[in-house]
């Protein structure tokens, strides 16, 4: 005689297995006849339009590289041109006198502002020249 | 030329009897018609399957053609670990996830809606109820009420549902398919069947009318 307790099914149990039976008892799904073909032709199309797209990009590629190649835009060599006037070469210990010029811009001013302009230019004697001078 | 026709004939008899591994390795050295014979093995139960997660005969077939053409495409990516038709399943599934999730997405069901809770147990758990029964598909009023009833509660139990009962798979099977644990996979399906029988009661009444 067995004293192992009899082992009751959940309550649920029952309407667990109809529930299973409707579940499995449910149709299958027929697909529509054209399936196979469809998916063959889905599968296959893409490979074909990755070699036509290979195959332009790859003509493209060829002509344009081919086009760069027979048209490639002549180099302009940019040479320092010598100043028109400037002596080629200068002698630091000989130079050639230059003209001393009179400044006739006031000589129509008379003498007295002319010696007031005198003495303001002279009482800036620091003043900075109006152009850059190398290493300032 | 009868030679010729026996020997076709012989080709074809080793195609229906020879394993899904042999039919995708024959495919992948070049067989075509074993791609094909492949697909005329499992186009019906993964358009079913689809079927009944989507609830839409033209999305379920469109997903179980775009099954076969990843296969067609990736087939050299099947590495044995599993069956192939857990890997053929596990593929369909995840597209008719993604499928599910455009749907509700072009209908209106925001995403973090249904899917922003990250636990395992409560994500999907909002129920789908934009899709109707497809009644040329089902012909019977009660495979339509259990249609019916199966697109009511929500994708993480119905997908499992439909796994184990439907399609008679294993609750390996289903935990490799749906990259769940084994536990959470039978304690959705168990919400699943409790949802159901609820939703059925009066369906069970007039076809078990004994049960009473």
């Amino acid at each position: 005689m067995s004293t192992l307790p009899p082992i009751n099914p959940p309550e649920d149990f029952e309407s667990t297995v109809l529930l299973r039976s409707l579940l499995t008892s449910l149709p299958s799904i027929s697909p529509p006849d054209t399936f196979e073909t469809q998916v063959l032709r889905s599968a296959q199309r893409p490979r074909w339009t990755i070699k036509i797209v290979a195959a332009v990009a790859g003509t493209i590629l060829v002509v344009s590289s081919f086009y760069i190649l027979n048209n490639e835009p002549k180099l302009v060599v940019v040479k320092p041109s010598a100043s028109v006037d400037a002596p080629q070469s200068v002698d630091l210990y000989n130079l050639a006198p230059v003209a001393v010029m009179q400044d006739t811009r006031y000589k129509d001013l008379p003498p007295a502002v002319i010696h007031r302009l005198a003495a303001k230019i002279k009482a800036k004697p620091n003043m900075r020249a109006p152009y850059g001078v190398a290493g300032y | 030329m009868a030679r010729a026709s026996l020997k076709t004939e012989s080709v074809q008899v080793a195609r229906n009897s020879a394993s899904d591994e042999d039919l995708l390795r024959w495919f992948l050295e070049g067989d075509e018609a074993a791609f094909v014979a492949l697909m005329r093995r499992y186009k019906e139960p993964i358009t079913t399957y689809t079927y009944r997660f989507l609830g839409n005969y033209d999305d379920a077939v469109d997903v179980a053609q775009e099954t076969f053409v990843r296969l067609y495409r990736f087939g050299h990516s099947f590495v044995g670990e599993v069956k192939f038709s857990t890997w053929l399943y596990t593929i369909a599934s995840n597209l008719a996830r993604t499928e599910l999730k455009r749907y509700r997405r072009r209908n209106g069901v925001s995403l973090s809606e249904a899917f922003s809770i990250g636990d395992d147990e409560s994500s999907w758990e909002i129920p789908d109820e934009t899709y109707l029964p497809d009644e040329l598909v089902d012909s019977t009023r009660i495979a339509q009420d259990v249609q019916k009833a199966l697109l009511s509660i929500s994708p993480s139990y119905r997908e499992m549902v439909v796994l184990r009962d439907v399609q008679q798979l294993t609750y390996e099977e289903i935990a490799v398919i749906t990259n769940t644990e084994m536990g959470t996979v039978k304690s959705r399906i168990n919400r699943g069947r409790a949802q159901l029988q609820v939703l059925l009661r009066s369906l069970y009444n007039e076809v078990f009318p004994s049960q009473e």
